[in-house]
Formats: C-alpha cells, sequence, structure tokens
C-alpha cells in the first residue's frame, strides 16, 4: 500500500513538473501580456486599492492541479486519479489564464475548495470538511460579485440531489451567513459601487449592435409595409431571446473546447482542450446520460457557466475556466472506462487514437508557442499589453 | 400539395429576389446562350466538359440544363433560374420516396417533405442558379436508386450510377464525397450485401465509365485548377493568422490538419446550424441559419432515435462525410458548399419531429398538452415571420451588394447610349465599405446586350495591364486625376473611383443606388 502511494506522488510530481515546464514554455514566449486584473469585489465597495498579485495566481494555479487530484481521489480508485490531472495539465486553457494572470483561475481555487470541503464532509471528516466549504465560500463571495447567485443555486442544487446532506451543511451555511455581514453591509453603503461592479460583470445585452440590429430591422420591415407583423416577428424580446439562446448553446458545442474556434486570450491558436479527448469526452457524454445521479450532478455543474454566459462576448474562455473541471471529468470518465475495457477492438482504436491525437498536437502546440504565439498576438491584438476581460 | 406549396416558394418573384443575378448566374447563362447559338463556349471551345468561364472553371451539367431553359424563356433571369427552381420542386417528391425508402414509415416521410419544402436552406438555393442544388437532386435521386439496386432489377443498378455521376459533374464537392461514401457504405455493410454482388458489379463498371472523362480531366485537365484556387491552405485565415504568412515553415502541414478539424467542426456551429448560416443579414446579426430554430428539439430526438434506426449508417456516413469538401475549401461554414448533408440532416430531423409529436401526445393532462402545443405552435409561427421577413424585406437591403445589385442597372445604361461614347470604360471594384467587390462586369454587358457568341469568340479582344476589352467596351481601374480630361468616353465605376467631390454637377449623368439607400455607381462623362 505504502508503495502504492509513493508511487502515485512521485507520477503526480512528474506530471506536477511537466505543467511547469509548459508554463514556463508559455511565460517565455507571451509575457508580459496579460489580463485585466480585478479586485475582490469586497475590497472594490470598500474602495482600497487590493489587486490580486501574479504570484497568487500562480500559487492558485498549483493549488488547483492538487485539488483536482484530491478531488479524483474520492472517485477514482488507484493511478487512474492521475487522468483528470494529467489531462489538467496537458490542456493549455488554464495554463494560458495563469501565466496571464487571471482573475477566474484565482476563482476556481476556492470552487475547488468548496467542492473538496463537501467531499470531506460526506466522508465523515467533518471538521476539515467544514473549514475547507466556509473558508471556499467566504473567499469566493468575498471575490466575485456573481457568487451571489451561483454559490446558493451551487448548493441548493448540489442538495436537491442529494449529493449532499443539506443537514450536514447547515452549520456552515449559518457561519458563512454571519461572516457575510460586513461583505453585505459594503453593499448597502456603497450601492453605486455595486451596481457598477454588476454591470461589469453582466454585460449579456450591452453591445449597442443588438439595439441597432433590432432597429434596422423594423424600420426596413415597416418601410416594406410589414408593420403589424414586426411587432409580433422582430420586437427586440424576442431578438434578444434568439440572442441569449444562441449564447447559451454555444456553451454546449464541441468545437468551443476543443478547437480553436473561440481564441484563447482572443489571438491563441490553441485550443483550451485537445482535440483527441473529444473522443473520450463523447464516450464519457454518453456514460452520464445513461446514469440519472452522473446526469443531475452534471446538469447542476452547468451554473459554473453563468459568468460566461452573462459575458459580452458569445464565449469567454476566461470565464470559462471555472467550467474547465467538469469537462475534464467527463474526459477522465470516458476515459477510464476506455482504459479498462482496452481489450476490446473498438476501445483498442478509440485509445490509439487519442493518445496520437494529443501527443501530435501536443508537439505542434509547443512548436508553434515558441514561434508564433507572440506574433499572432502582436496581428490580433495590435500589441496592446493589456487584454480585457 | 407540399410540392405545390414548394413550387410557390422557390418560383415566386424569383426574378427579383434574390434582387439580381451574381456573377456565376450571369456566366451560366452566357455560356449555356453560347451552347445554344454556336455549341461552343464563350472562348470557343466546342462542347467543353469544364466551362473556363471567368478562369474558375464551372461544371457542365447545369449550364447545359440552361440551354433548353434559355431557348424556351429568353436570356434573362427567369431563363437562368428556371432550372434549378425546377430541381428544386422535383426534389420534394425525390425525398419523399427516399425517406420512405430508409425509414419505412409514410408519416415521417411526409414530414420530411414538408420541411425540405420549406427549408430555408433549400429555398434560398433553389431561387437562383445553384450548381450545389442541381447536384444535391441527383445525388438524392443517385440514393434512392443505389438503395433499390439491393432489391434487385439492373436499371436501378444502372439509374444509380448515372445519376451519382452526374451529381459529381455537376458540383465540386461531390466529386469528393461520392466515392468516398459509397467506398465506405459497402465496406461496412459488405456482407450484407454480398447476395447483390452482380448489381453492385455494373454500378460500379458503369461508374467507373461514367466518370473516366471527369477523372481524366481533374487530374489533368483544367477541372483541377479549381481545386488550387480553393483548397483550405489558401485560406486568408489560415495563411495570416496561423501560419503567419510563412514565417517558420516547419509544422505547417500539422497546423493545417488542426486548422481543418476547427473548419470541420465548424459545420456542426449552432450559429451556423440556427442563427446566421445562410448569411442573409449583415454580419454580427441574428438572421436565419441553414435550419429553423424550431427544428433543434427535433434534431436532437432525431440523433437519439438515429442509433435504433436501421438506415443510421447510411445517414452518419452521409453528414460526416458529406462536410468533408466543404471544410477543405478557403471559406469558414459555406452553406452552398455544404447543400449536400441536407436531405441527411432532414431525415434526422424528421424523425425526431415524429418522436417529439409522440411525446407530446403521450401528455396525460389534456390542459398542459394543449398548452404545449399552442405554445409551439406560437413559436413556429413567429420563426416563420421572421424567415419571411429576411426572405422579402431584409435579405434584399441588407446582402444585395454581395449579389452585385445595381450592376444591371449600369450595363442597361451603358448599352442604351453605347452609340453616343467612343469607349464605355468600366471599374470592376466596387464596395461600400471598401472597394474589394471585384464586379466582372463584361459577363453582365454580354448577358444584357445578348451579345453575338459567334462575334465575341472571334473578335479581337484587348488585354493590358490589368485591362481587358472588346468591342467599345473597356475594363480597367479608373484613374479620375487622368481619365477626367478624356472626352467622348463613358466611366462606369464606384464613389472609390469616382469620387463625389471631384465630379462636376454636369458630369454626372446617374447615380445607382442599392436598396438600402446607398450610392453604388456613379456614371459619368467628362463634358468639353
Amino acid at each position: 500500500m505504502r508503495k502504492i502511494f509513493l508511487k502515485e506522488n512521485i507520477l503526480f510530481l512528474i506530471i506536477y513538473g511537466f505543467s511547469l515546464i509548459f508554463s514556463a514554455l508559455l511565460i517565455r514566449a507571451i509575457y508580459p501580456i496579460q489580463l485585466q486584473l480585478q479586485k475582490p469585489i469586497f475590497f472594490d465597495l470598500i474602495e482600497l486599492n487590493v489587486i490580486i498579485p501574479y504570484w497568487l495566481i500562480y500559487f492558485a494555479g498549483s493549488i488547483n492541479i492538487f485539488l483536482i487530484w484530491m478531488i479524483a481521489k474520492r472517485f477514482i480508485i488507484g493511478h487512474l486519479a492521475l487522468i483528470p490531472v494529467l489531462i489538467y495539465c496537458f490542456s493549455p486553457w488554464s495554463f494560458y489564464l495563469v501565466v496571464t494572470n487571471s482573475f477566474y483561475v484565482y476563482l476556481l481555487t476556492f470552487i475547488l475548495i468548496i467542492f473538496q470541503g463537501i467531499l470531506l464532509i460526506k466522508s465523515r471528516r467533518f471538521r476539515w470538511g467544514m473549514a475547507a466549504f466556509i473558508l471556499g465560500s467566504i473567499l469566493f463571495l468575498y471575490s466575485f460579485v456573481l457568487g451571489i447567485f451561483i454559490f446558493p443555486i451551487l448548493i441548493t442544487g448540489l442538495s436537491l440531489i442529494k449529493f449532499v446532506s443539506f443537514k450536514k451543511i447547515r452549520p456552515a451555511l449559518f457561519i458563512i451567513s454571519f461572516l457575510c455581514l460586513p461583505l453585505l453591509i459594503a453593499n448597502f453603503k456603497n450601492q453605486a459601487g455595486t451596481g457598477n461592479i454588476y454591470n461589469n460583470q453582466v454585460a449579456l445585452f450591452k453591445d449597442p449592435g443588438h439595439m441597432n440590429a433590432v432597429n434596422v430591422f423594423q424600420g426596413e420591415s415597416r418601410k416594406a409595409g410589414y408593420s403589424f407583423i414586426v411587432k409580433l416577428g422582430e420586437n427586440r424580446y424576442i431578438y434578444f431571446s434568439k440572442y441569449a439562446f444562441f449564447k447559451a448553446i454555444k456553451h454546449f458545442t464541441p468545437s468551443t473546447y476543443f478547437t480553436g474556434q473561440e481564441g484563447l486570450l482572443k489571438f491563441s491558436f490553441s485550443p483550451p482542450v485537445y482535440f483527441g479527448f473529444l473522443i473520450p469526452f463523447l464516450y464519457g457524454l454518453s456514460l452520464i446520460f445513461k446514469s440519472p445521479a452522473l446526469r443531475n450532478g452534471l446538469a447542476v455543474s452547468f451554473i459554473l457557466l453563468v459568468p460566461s454566459f452573462v459575458s459580452k462576448t458569445l464565449v469567454n474562455l476566461n470565464r470559462l475556466v471555472l467550467f474547465e473541471p467538469v469537462i475534464v471529468f467527463v474526459i477522465s470518465l470516458g476515459m477510464i472506462k476506455i482504459i479498462q475495457n482496452r481489450k476490446e477492438r473498438i476501445f483498442k482504436l478509440m485509445l490509439f487514437l487519442t493518445i496520437i491525437l494529443v501527443s501530435v498536437q501536443l508537439l505542434v502546440t509547443v512548436f508553434d508557442i515558441n514561434f508564433r504565439e507572440y506574433i499572432r498576438y502582436e496581428r490580433y491584438l495590435g500589441g496592446a499589453l493589456q487584454i480585457g476581460d | 400539395m407540399l410540392t405545390l406549396i414548394g413550387g410557390f416558394l422557390r418560383f415566386y418573384n424569383n426574378t427579383q429576389n434574390h434582387i439580381s443575378l451574381n456573377i456565376d448566374e450571369v456566366s451560366y447563362g452566357y455560356s449555356a446562350y453560347s451552347i445554344l447559338k454556336t455549341a461552343r463556349d464563350e472562348n470557343g471551345v466546342f462542347m467543353p466538359l469544364a466551362f473556363q468561364s471567368t478562369g474558375d472553371y464551372k461544371s457542365p451539367v447545369l449550364i447545359y440544363s440552361l440551354v433548353p431553359s434559355i431557348a424556351i424563356f429568353g436570356l434573362n433571369e427567369f431563363g437562368v433560374r428556371f432550372t434549378t427552381a425546377l430541381a428544386g420542386i422535383l426534389s420534394i417528391p425525390v425525398f419523399f420516396l427516399l425517406l420512405k425508402k430508409l425509414v419505412k414509415n409514410i408519416n415521417i416521410a411526409l414530414i420530411g417533405a414538408a420541411l425540405l419544402a420549406i427549408s430555408p436552406w433549400h429555398i434560398f438555393y433553389s431561387r437562383l442558379a445553384s450548381e450545389s442544388l442541381m447536384s444535391t437532386f441527383f445525388l438524392m435521386l443517385g440514393v434512392l436508386f443505389f438503395l433499390k439496386m439491393f432489391e434487385g432489377g439492373k436499371i436501378w443498378a444502372a439509374g444509380a450510377s448515372i445519376f451519382l455521376t452526374v451529381s459529381m459533374y455537376t458540383y465540386h464537392s461531390q466529386r469528393l464525397f461520392i466515392p468516398i461514401f459509397i467506398f465506405l457504405y459497402l465496406l461496412t455493410g459488405f456482407k450484407r450485401f454480398k447476395s447483390n454482388i452482380s448489381n453492385i458489379r455494373i454500378f460500379i463498371l458503369g461508374s467507373f465509365l461514367l466518370v473516366l472523362p471527369l477523372f481524366y480531366m481533374t487530374i489533368f485537365g483544367s477541372a483541377g485548377t479549381r481545386i488550387g484556387m480553393v483548397f483550405l491552405s489558401q485560406d486568408i485565415e489560415f495563411t495570416r493568422y496561423v501560419i503567419l504568412d510563412h514565417i517558420q515553415r516547419a509544422g505547417e502541414q500539422f497546423l493545417l490538419f488542426f486548422f481543418w478539424i476547427k473548419r470541420y467542426l465548424n459545420y456542426f456551429q449552432p450559429d451556423f446550424l440556427f442563427f446566421t448560416g445562410l448569411n442573409m443579414t449583415l454580419p454580427g446579426t441574428i438572421g436565419l441559419g441553414v435550419l429553423f430554430l424550431f427544428e433543434l428539439p427535433w434534431l436532437f430526438l432525431g440523433i437519439i432515435k438515429l442509433f435504433k434506426n436501421i438506415s443510421s449508417r447510411l445517414i452518419i456516413l452521409w453528414i460526416l462525410l458529406g462536410i468533408i469538401p466543404a471544410s477543405l475549401a478557403n471559406n469558414d461554414q459555406s452553406s452552398v458548399r455544404s447543400l449536400l448533408i441536407l436531405p441527411a440532416l432532414l431525415v434526422i430531423v424528421s424523425l425526431g419531429a415524429q418522436r417529439f409529436l409522440e411525446i407530446a401526445q403521450s401528455l396525460s393532462n389534456k390542459f398542459i398538452k394543449l398548452g404545449f402545443f399552442s405554445f409551439y405552435g406560437f413559436f413556429i409561427i413567429i420563426i416563420l415571420i421572421q424567415a419571411y421577413l429576411i426572405f422579402a424585406v431584409h435579405f434584399p437591403i441588407q446582402q444585395g451588394e454581395a449579389f452585385m445589385e445595381g450592376t444591371k442597372e449600369t450595363v442597361l445604361y451603358a448599352l442604351d447610349n453605347k452609340d453616343k461614347y467612343q469607349e464605355i470604360v468600366y471599374d470592376p471594384y466596387r464596395g461600400i465599405e471598401a472597394p474589394y467587390i471585384v464586379n466582372i462586369p463584361h459577363m453582365y454587358i454580354l448577358f444584357y446586350s445578348k451579345y453575338d457568341p459567334a462575334k465575341y469568340q472571334t473578335e479581337a479582344k484587348h488585354f493590358g495591364k490589368d485591362t481587358f476589352g472588346f468591342d467599345k467596351f473597356t475594363i480597367r481601374k479608373i484613374d479620375w486625376r487622368e481619365d477626367r480630361f478624356k472626352k467622348g468616353i463613358l466611366f462606369i465605376g464606384s464613389p472609390w473611383s469616382l469620387p463625389e467631390n471631384d465630379l462636376a454637377e454636369a458630369e454626372i449623368l446617374k447615380k445607382i443606388y442599392l436598396g438600402s439607400g446607398r450610392l453604388a455607381f456613379f456614371i459619368v462623362s467628362p463634358k468639353e
């Protein structure tokens, strides 16, 4: 047992080491490009200029890898628990965002801490679980204005699907509510500030192009003599509903995650997750649809799509990194089943294709980052060192 | 009944909407006219299998099919668009028969035929002269005959080989798709097909013989030129932003492979399928996808039902392979190049629609059932209203320029006043935002003047650096700083080459506006 434990730790350290090399390569290629730095909401409301420092985001990025391993070990036995770590470390997504100091990498840490806390509570390590759950929740709520919607819905969802007993976490919820009082007071004292922060975060319909489009459509139709049916078919409620629906569906499209369609940091050709992982992803998804418990869990996790959904762009990969662990775990589920059934011909083929495609794309990506990524950034963004949210 | 509805939607006002003949339509029309009059194309080649046209080597089938149409209706918008509209109408009963053969259920077949009759994708391409639509029509016929040949009868095998090869002659996408599709379909179901080996032999032999000339043309002749022109490696996004104009050439092939995967998966994006795929409205706005939004839940239900259906292999292969030719071209999400997957998509949507109705009808509570049907019915009506307004109102205004709106008016003016001028100079570059659209006005001149093909084939044409001319017409860039002093010449150009501030009022003979109200052309002549 001790040997196995040591072996797993060594393997984890090896994978972690590779991730550091990849990060170093990225830093060498694209530093000092950075995303717009953000302050935790609490400090913004009390008008204290506290910006998350770079080193904290690098630290958060490292902690995320560790937390994913911890969570994986709760569900997966043996070496296979390293598969989610492997997938996470071999996907460019979070690494690009860590290197460019993304606020959402920092937020992801708290979500993972919350989840790990719930798992510890379930496994009867109650005190540690409560501590992690409370700490993660407080830091999350104090950092992120949308946390006030996401956190309750997430916890309610997990309770409804019976993933965690509401009775067990009730004491923690009371403590969290109590500890949130300063935040509440800060909100009331600076309502204008709260409004500004909220408006910056929620920009779903902020693009003036939408209203212009509605006006153009209505103007043209009225001029053509269709005044009556314009009110029915081309009013702004219908247009905005269609747009919102369109945005929502984009978040469920494979090419968003497995190709460079949306452009990491708006310029990269690297995909968030390597294309080869699409095969175990689709297989994992089919397994999830067959299991009511997994299906319900997946449905609850969709709340993590909200920050990207309410952003100004169709898909915001920076905000969507909150959903990356879900993608990783779906891929892992598929991958593990493929490995376990690898003696069958079809699974052997799937495994072979996955490994080949991921390996080739990894090499191509590393080479591409080294030689072309910075030039690509200059062509797309004109050399502006700070990229907006 | 469905065919009649489909016919109305395809024929009604099709000479005015799409708003103008585009470059390809004008080329098809004049080439067909030239064949009609002289049995040669406009470059003098006798009965070609690839029409040089504007240098893009067009496929022959559509052009030859236009010959009787132009003979009957004349060289005009209706004559050019008639054949495709007819193929669009005939597609409806053919698809009904094909769907009935695939799913063995007449209700689903009727649903599918209805969906095809009102399909925005199919209607869009039925209303203009389209190689892709004609090719898809022959493809459906070919697949129908192909499936029937397994029930016996050599006539079906012969018919399948004829229609599938005609489809390949009609459009480029099918040349790649059909051989791979048939091969993989036969390979993956070989055990089942062993009993029909004689029909398969007839089919393969017939197809091979019929496709030989095409194969020769593609590999050794001019038809292969088109492939080089449109291949993915020429894509601007790829060259400029991925390989960065060939900086560090090593590894470009691998980048091209992953770029292709991105383009391939883009055809499964919701924007292409349901929101903007037909590009009928301004960029950045929500218009019409290739499918209606109300078909989205039917598509999902259809995918689930498909795996339980015996024809799933054919449909899956059809879609997955059908996107390959389109994804290898230098356009992102091209609705014309991917049109060949429409029948397969509609099979899935039809299966899903039937399942959707079953689910709705199984609702036990009468009020919930009524509410559900009312809500969904209202939703369908809203989407259809939007589609109608996009087709009838917004598309002609917002995308008129893409269909060369205004060119006809300039050409007609030039032809009406030709005798007053010693030369007519036409600047081929136009565009409201920037002069990035190349007009190819000489084809419009040939078309609308019904220029004698025999004369055009043999008369001397003048070529120069970026200049082309015949008769009194010269196609070149206008440089108003010098051209303003040339009297007795008519100049036609966009405001980019004829800046309004530089024109005297007396020199402006006519202004041509688009339906959007924006100025597209000036027709001017310097005064004494």
